[in-house]
Formats: C-alpha cells, structure tokens, sequence
C-alpha cells in the first residue's frame, strides 16, 4: 500500500489572505532520497553532493567564489532557503535539429499544496497553441491585429503529443495507464479547437499533501516562432516545452488555456533535465549546469538541474559566444551572470552585464536578494522572436546590431527581463489571471533602475528596412512618462478594468492595461506617499511571497499593511474602474480691483457715486475635475513678484475656485505642479499662463515641420 | 569624356540661371508654407495657454508632443519627432525605399505640388537648354507651351511608379526577401540581403526614371507633341548613350549623397531658431540647385550627342511692339531707317529692333 507522505508546511504556512476561507494542515513525511547526481564533471567544475547548487568555477575575467552547498531539510527535501517542492521534473530530452523534433520523456512528482484533494490532473501543452490558426492564442492574437496569425505554413506548426502517461507506484513499479483517458479541455473559452490544455481523471484523489509521481513521454515538433519559443535556422530557445501540470491552488486546479494575452504560472519544485544536442552546440538553461557528456554519437548530453523554480527553458546554438562574470555586492549574494552573445553582437557584453547586475543590485536592494547562484542572459537572434521573455535564472534580452549607445537598447529589456526573477520568478503571481502584477510592477520596478544607470536615454528612430538606426539628440526620454508608457495608457486607458482576468482583456489594449497603467499608478503612489514608505512596503510584499503565489488582494493588503495608508480609495479606482484622471485649469485672470458704483461711507450716509482702482490684483483661479478618477492635487499660482502660493484640493469636486488679492499680478496657474499624479492623461490642460507662448512654440514646430515637407515633396518630385 | 563635361556644363547653367533654383524654391514655399500654417494652427491650438508652450518654443517637449499626436488628425498626424534635423532627411529617403504609403492628409499637398512640378519642369528645360536669358514672360510661355505634355507624360510615369512600388515592391521585398531571409539569424546579413534586394529594386526605378527624364528633354527640346514617341526616344537615347547616361546618374546620385552628408553635420536640431530656418532652407535650395544641374546636364549631353548647344528646335517667341511701347521708346540707333507710312514706327533696315 503505498505509504502517503504529507509534507509539514509550517516553514511556509500561507497567511490567510481575504482570498483564503481555511488554514492548512499540518502533517510530516519521510524525507525524500537524494537524488543521485552524475559524478563525470568537467575539470572546471566543483563537484557538488546535492547536484541543486553547484556553480562551476569560471574561466572568465573574475573568479567567483563558489557557493557553499546548500543544506537539506531533511523532513522536506528542500534545501535551505527553498520551498518545498509542489511539482518537479525529471527530464530526459533529445532535440533533433535536422527535423526540429524533440522527443522526451520525464518523470513528475506532484505534491498537492491544496486543501482539496487533486480527482484529476491538468497538462499544459502550450506548444499546441502554434499547431493551427484555430487554436486560442491564434484567434486571439487575429483580434489583436497581429497579422502573423492569418495564415500557418504546416512547415512552420509547431505541437506536442503525449504519447505515454502513468502513474508510477511508489515502489517505482508501473502503475496505471492514463493516456486513454487524456482530454482536451477548453474552460476559458470553449474554443473546441483549442488543444492547450488536457485533463485526465485520476483512479484515486490524491489528498491534500499527498505524493503522486508519473511518467510521460512526449514528442514535439519545435515550431518556427510565433511568440518566444521556437527555433530559427539553428538557433533554439525551448521555453513551455514538456507536458507541465497546471499549477493547484487552494482550492484546486488553477489551469487555463494558452492565450495571447498572457503568460504561464506553475508551481515551484525541482528540476533536472538532461539535454541531448549536437556536439559543440552551446546550450543554456535554467539552473546549474551538473555536467556535460559526449555520447560519442556525435551528440552531448548537458545536464541542468535546479530547485525553487516553476519553470524550465532552455537554449541551444553552435553559434553563442559565451561570457561570464560575476555580480557582487556588499551585501547581497554573489551571482554567476552567464551571457550567450550572437557574435554579431560582439562589444555589446558589457552592457548586458551591467545592465542585468543593475538590475540583481537594486531589486535586491528594494525587495529582496535574488537567491540562486547563476543568472544566464540570452542574446536572442535576429528575427527569432525570442527576445525579451523571462524563465526561472534564464532570460532573453535583445539587441540590435547597430544600439547607438545613450539608447536603452539593451539596456531597458535587459533590466526588465533580469527584473522578471523577482516579479514572476519568485513572487509568483498568476500570469493568466493577474498578468499586471509582475509585468506592471517590473515595469515600474525596471523604469526606476533605467532613471537611476541609463541616462540620459535617447530615442531612437529605424528608417531603411528598420535597419538603421538614427538617435534623436534632442529628445531625452523619461521616466515618469515615457518608460511608464504613458502614451499607450493614454490611448488605450480604458480598454478594460484591470481586475478583469487578464487573459479576457481586449488584446488590442492589454499591455496599456498590464504593463503601464500599473507602472502609471505605483509610480504616481512613489510621488504621492514617497520612496521611503513605498520602498518597505514592497520589500514586505517580497519577503512574504516570495515561492508563494499572491493575488491581487494579496499585494493590496501587503501596500496597506507596508505603507500604513487605506489605499482603497486609490486603489478600487485604478483596479476596479476605467476612471481616467485629467485635472485641468481652466480659467485664469488677474485684474487690478476695480471698483464702481455707489457707495456709503457709513450706514447712515447717502451712497455716493465710487469709480476707483487699487493697487491689488485680484486673481481667480478655476480649477476642474475633467475625468472620473478622484486624487488629491495642490494648485500653484505664481505671481509677477516672485511669490507663489500652493493650495491643496482634495480632487473631489467637479471644480474649484481660488481667489486671491495681492499687490503683485499673477503670471501662471498649475493644478499638480509637480506632478504627483502621472495617471493625468492630458498634462498640457494642467497649467495656465497669462503670457502664453503658444504662438512662439506652433511657428517653432510648423517651421520645422515645414523643413520635413519641402524635402518631402523635392523627393516625390524626382518620380515626375 | 562627354559625362564629364556634361556633368560639369549642368552646374554651369546652374549658375548661368539662378533664378530657375529660386523659381522652384519659391514654388516649394507656395506649396508646403499654407500647410505648415495649417498645422500651425492645429498646434497652437492645442497649446492654448499652457505652460507646456515654454518648453515647447525653445525645443522638444516630448510629453506635449505625445497628447497632441494622440488626438491630432489629418496633417496633425505627420507631426512626429522623426521631422527633426537629419531624421526628416532619413525619413522621406526611407519612404520611398520601403515604399511606405503617403499620409492621406498630404495627398492634395503633393498632387498640387507635383503638379506645379509638371509645369515648370517645361520652363526650365527650355531655360537650360537655350542658355540664354528668356526673361519671366517667356519663361511662363515656355511652362504653359509644355504643361499639357508633360501632365501627360507624367500620367504615363505615374503608372509606371505605381506598378513598381505598389506591385513589385510588395512582392519583391514581401515574398524574395523574405524567403531569402528566411533562416537568416544575423542582423548583418539580413541588411546585406536587403541592401541587396533595395539595389536590384533601383534598377527598374532607375531606368524608367531616366527614360522619363530623356524623354521630357526630347520632347521640349525637339517640340515633341507624342509623349509616347517622347518616351521611345528618350529610351532609345538612354539606350545608345547608356555609358554616359549611367555615369552621370552616378554622379548625380554621388553629388546629393555629399550634400545630404554635408547637411547631417549642419543640420539644425530642435532648439535651433531662425538660424536653424536658414540653413535649412540652404539644403532645400541645395538640394533643387543639384536637381536642376542633373536636368541641365541631360540637356547638355543630348544636345551634344545629337544636337548642338543651346539647341531647341520651337523658336523663342517674338511679339510685336505695341504703338506704346514705341512712342515710349528712343528712336534705334542703325545704319539707316525709315519711316513706316502713316505711322511714328521706325525700324532699321539692317534688322529688326533689338532691346
């Protein structure tokens, strides 16, 4: 009978949330085995006991101090530092490049972190969504006005097939055959098309805390790129690659179909996967490479193994160029940064390593130490697609061969990615459902890291075939607007409420929604309760969920909790609604008093005939509410004199009249002069002055405009 | 070498004529400075009395810009950073090579320029071809004389134009290129095959461009009424002088490319004022000047080949006196001269007067 285990988690006992109705149960288990580790190693690498952990020591520019090997919980399994594993993978795989096929197979070892027991499992087989334009993420992707979905050439389809699935029984032996009963399911959608996601019933519920291992073997027909997988001539990044199980909730499965919208969200546990590709083909990959064995057939098997991680990519080339060097910092822990560099881009490494050591520096400043002992940076291949997608200590950053420097290429995709190992690698949000929650606060997280290393940031315009690069000088890009993206919030703001699952939002809209509009609203929250008591807040947030997986009411009550602040007010209106934020002045005079009419001197006197003007100006000031948001906002008035005058609105009314009478004439209004509120979707509005230069600014602009059409038209002239 | 000279000669008539680059100039400004009032407009209005217009007089305000573009419209809509310095430069070339569409809202800008191009194209032919004088009167007879042709003509180009760029260029780096791309992972090779592919698209450009440039000199130059016939000749020309031809398309394309180049390290930036204004305008008449002196160097090599110079085949107009201009002007000084009958004229029987 096969002995359960359950596994104590008091360790890492899940705080009720408001989302949660029931605390845990407690139980304990036997430790599990160690898993037996190949002991070939190369001569540059240490051997390590566990396999987890081991950093091989580096033949480049720094020599890293090799980390110390993690100690086991024995009651666990887990090492130090790590939670214990829900769902991990042993994982055999053999790429084919000459068919682009991938065959594997893989042991699975589930561990329900529910309290419900688990009747069924869910398999991802996201790979399915590029097999045909039926599929979910097609159609979706067509709504988005992508035009790369109209058409799939067969030759470029991408799927996988499971082709053997049972349960192993705990004395390793066989057990049950599930493949006949593998399904496709389509909960999201209905889309009967759509191959994503598979279910199976299982022969008994495994309960709550309770261990159920399988075997699957698979093959998969590795697409040409469609979005961040895929192959292009030999260059391969294999990202959401093997039959995953979904990740289990409280309340069970939390699986969705594959959208364009969204991404992935797993459980965290083990893996060690053995890649079997070319010789001399360079290979990356989540975790510590263990060893790396020719066959002698031509072929070489790489071997990665990591825990404390919810996903496995990895990356294979004969074309990489391989860098290395070491992150450290006073107190942070030292971090092996791996680059695999497109030779064309030769001279680009230092700024993929600055930028990603930017990144583990201030991120672990601001929220928390990034805890594994390698980073691996991919430096994706022109035309691939695989640019700018983050995986457990792997990501892709993308550059371009001609990156005038003063230009945030790579610099911005780089922090960003690197930035994904907090935001999603380790807080890991549900990016199906709340999408925003680790693209909008890396974003906010990544444009304040760009503020702080990459300025000034030029733009940069591509002309001829999107070749050539052209850097504009005279216009400096910021972060309050521009690396928040407040362009695209202001134009698509409204396309859905941000509490809408994010994979129903309307593709046309929905990086405005997850990607800026959360960066607009935490920044405007930074300027509005300051860095340092955003800062802990944040930082609180981290050391809380970090391995665990928050939602939205999660990260709302760490905010409250942090800052000491109701946030409600601010929050159900940038969550819940499409309120639009637009304060504005509109109207401004100041005129010297003027009095006319009759008066008396006294009560008992006869009003006599008054015509008479004073030395005092008196300034009026009407400041309106445009949108439906609601903030509070201070208005300035600046006056001839040098004086000015701040006032504080409490933003609720529809408008606002201030008036003054001082010896000196006004110059110039402001609603939210120093731009608190960056969610304020026409800035231009906020202000008034009584010496405008618009004329002086169109004829400046109309002029050079002007230049651009006579150019223009000399150019169409050479056609007739 | 007879593309040298030629070449040279261009610039000559260039200089011979500079009224021709102020003519065009001019007729720029008639065109693009009633747009530019438009837009103008447009963005002072969308200013208002905003404090944004501070930065915005004295260069870029990069968040201003974004509100505009985001609600602007129509000529509103061009207004992109991509107008400033160099970048406007790098931006039109960069149309064409990508055959990107034109904004809508230019569509009866350019028409009415192209136009006005087709009408004085006639003009200048004649001026340069002459080399000599021909003052306004004659100018704009030689324009009117000419128009009509050249409208036509420039209808029979305009569907050659639209063929290659919105049929062949879609193919040609839609399909070959990209199939030729297809599994190509380096950015540099990826350029290189579409430097490649851009070069093999220039020929037929270029080749219908200089059938129609010969043509138009064939057909002023020799009173061609058939712009048909004007289109054989002028292929048949290109045809028998191709090494000259090509060689002083060379040195044209090599002359703009050292002017563009030349105005990339003047080229005014955002905050630049009137001075900005100047130079800029100096590119622009730069830029018509070397436009002129490739049309004045097809002249001079046509009428090299198969002509003599100042060759036009349609006589220059001579009108007649009025009894005005008579009575206002002195008796001619000539050999001898006599009354006509009846009248205060007078005219010299060594040859007709002459002012």
């Amino acid at each position: 009978m096969m002995a359960l285990a359950v596994v104590s988690l008091a360790g890492l006992a899940r705080t009720p949330s408001a989302s949660q109705s029931a605390p845990v149960t407690a139980d304990t288990r036997p430790s599990a085995p160690a898993v037996s580790v190949s002991t070939q190693a190369s001569s540059d690498r240490a051997a390590a006991p566990d396999g987890f952990s081991a950093m091989p020591r580096s033949a480049a520019t720094s020599s890293p101090s090799p980390q110390a090997p993690r100690r086991t919980d024995e009651r666990t399994g887990a090492s130090a530092g790590f939670p214990p594993p829900v769902a991990s993978y042993d994982i055999d795989a053999t790429l084919d490049p000459a068919a682009h096929r991938l065959t594997g197979r893989a042991r699975i070892t589930f561990s329900n972190p529910g309290q419900v027991p688990a009747y069924s499992l869910r398999l991802h087989l996201y790979w399915n969504a590029f097999s045909d334009t039926g599929s979910s993420w097609l159609r979706q992707s067509r709504l988005g006005g992508s035009d790369t979905s109209d058409e799939l050439d067969p030759r470029d389809a991408g799927w996988q097939q499971i082709t053997a699935l049972r349960i192993v029984n705990p004395d390793g032996s066989a057990g049950p055959d599930l493949l006949g009963g593998l399904r496709f399911i389509q909960p999201d959608d209905q889309n009967a098309d759509d191959r994503t996601l598979a279910a199976v019933d299982l022969p008994a519920a495994v309960a709550p805390s309770e261990t159920l291992r399988l075997d699957v073997e698979w093959t998969a027909q590795v697409p040409r790129t469609i979005a961040r997988t895929g192959v292009r001539g030999r260059d391969y990044l294999i990202a959401h690659w093997f039959p995953r199980l979904g990740r289990f909730g409280e309340a069970g499965w939390e699986a969705r179909q594959f959208f364009a919208n969204t991404e992935f969200a797993a459980d965290f546990g083990r893996y060690d996967v053995r890649l079997t590709v070319p010789d001399r083909w360079v290979v990356g990959a989540t975790g510590t490479e263990v060893s790396r064995t020719p066959d002698g057939r031509g072929t070489t098997t790489h071997r990665y193994a990591q825990e404390g991680v919810h996903d496995f990519a990895w990356t294979t080339s004969p074309h990489y160029v391989e860098h290395r060097r070491t992150f450290t910092h006073p107190t942070l822990p030292a971090v092996e940064m791996r680059l695999l560099l497109q030779p064309e881009h030769a001279g680009q490494e230092d700024r993929h390593f600055s930028a990603t050591a930017a990144a583990l520096r201030y991120y672990g400043e601001w929220y928390g130490a990034y805890p594994y002992s390698q980073i691996t940076i991919i430096d994706p291949a022109w035309g691939s697609g695989f640019d700018g997608m983050e995986y457990p200590t792997l990501f892709t950053a993308g550059t371009r061969w001609l990156a005038p420097r003063g230009s945030s290429e790579p610099e911005g995709v780089t922090v960003h990615e690197a930035g994904h190992q907090f935001w999603f690698g380790l807080v890991s949000s549900h990016e199906t459902d709340d999408a925003w929650m680790d693209e909008g606060l890396n974003t906010f997280s990544e444009a304040r890291v760009g503020s702080l290393t990459h300025q000034p940031d030029y733009r940069v315009e591509r002309f001829f075939g999107d070749f050539v690069p052209w850097q504009l000088r005279d216009v400096p890009l910021s972060r309050a607007t521009d690396d928040n993206g407040l362009d695209g919030y202001r134009r698509a703001g409204r396309g859905d409420v941000q509490a809408t699952p994010s994979f129903r939002y309307w593709p046309g809209t929905h990086v405005a929604t997850t990607y800026f509009k959360t960066a607009l609203w935490l920044h405007t929250l930074e300027r509005h309760l300051g860095w340092e008591r955003l800062q802990p807040a944040l930082q609180q947030y981290f050391a809380q969920w970090r391995y665990r997986h928050p939602r939205p009411a999660d990260f709302f009550a760490a905010l409250d909790a942090g800052t000491g602040q109701r946030l409600e007010w601010f929050i159900h209106q940038v969550y819940r609604t499409t309120a639009v934020f637009d304060y504005a002045v509109e109207h401004l005079t100041s005129t010297q008093v003027h009095t006319q009419g009759v008066r008396a001197a006294r009560l008992s006197d006869v009003p006599e005939a008054i015509d008479r003007t004073s030395d005092t100006y008196r300034t009026t000031v009407v400041v309106r509410r445009l949108g439906d948001g609601v903030f509070p906002v201070d208005v300035r008035v600046r006056f001839e004199d040098g004086t000015e005058v701040r006032e504080p609105w409490d933003g609720r009314g529809a408008w606002q009249l201030f008036q003054y009478e001082r010896p000196s004439r006004a110059v110039s209004a402001e609603v939210d002069a120093d731009r608190v509120l960056l969610l304020d979707v026409a800035r231009t509005n906020n202000s008034r002055s009584l010496a405008p230069r618009r004329d002086a600014a169109a004829t400046h602009w109309a002029r050079q405009w002007m230049v651009w059409l006579q150019d223009l038209l000399i150019q169409m002239a050479v056609l007739v | 070498m007879i593309w040298r000279e030629a070449y040279l000669n261009g610039w000559q008539r260039v200089r011979q004529a500079p009224a021709l680059v102020l003519v065009l100039w001019a007729s720029t400004l008639a065109v693009a400075l009633p747009a530019a009032w438009l837009l103008r407009g447009a963005l002072a209005t969308h200013l208002g009395d905003s404090l944004m217009a501070e930065t915005a007089a004295v260069g870029v305000n990069l968040d201003w810009w974004n509100e505009f573009l985001a609600q602007a419209s129509g000529l509103g809509a061009t207004f992109s950073p991509r107008i400033i310095g160099v970048a406007a430069v790098l931006d039109n070339l960069s149309r064409m090579t990508d055959a990107r569409a034109l904004p809508p809202a230019l569509g009866v800008v350019v028409v009415v320029w192209l136009l006005l191009q087709v009408c004085v194209m006639g003009g200048v032919i004649e001026r340069v071809a002459r080399q000599q004088p021909m003052g306004r009167v004659r100018f704009l007879w030689a324009c009117a004389r000419h128009a009509g042709r050249l409208v036509r003509l420039a209808l029979i180009t305009g569907a050659g134009y639209w063929v290659l760029f919105t049929q062949l260029h879609p193919w040609w780096f839609g399909d070959v290129y990209q199939a030729a791309v297809h599994d190509v992972t380096s950015e540099r090779v990826a350029f290189a095959w579409w430097l490649g592919a851009a070069v093999v698209f220039a020929v037929p450009v270029l080749l219908l461009n200089v059938v129609v440039d010969y043509a138009r000199v064939r057909a002023v130059v020799e009173d061609r009424r058939s712009m048909i016939g004007a289109m054989v000749a002028g292929a048949r020309f290109a045809a028998q002088a191709r090494g000259a031809v090509m060689t002083l398309v060379l040195l044209q394309l090599l002359t703009l490319a050292a002017w563009l180049g030349l105005y990339a390290l003047m080229a005014p930036g955002a905050s630049a004022g009137l001075w900005g204004l100047v130079v800029s305008q100096a590119y622009i008449a730069g830029r018509l000047a070397i436009r002129i002196s490739g049309v004045a160097a097809q002249v001079s090599l046509f009428q090299a080949r198969l002509a003599h110079a100042g060759y036009v085949a349609y006589p220059l107009p001579q009108w007649p006196d009025s009894a005005a201009a008579d009575a206002i002007l002195p008796t001619p000084a000539c050999a001898t001269h006599q009354a006509l009958p009846g009248s205060r004229r007078h005219h010299c029987s060594s040859g007709p007067i002459s002012r």
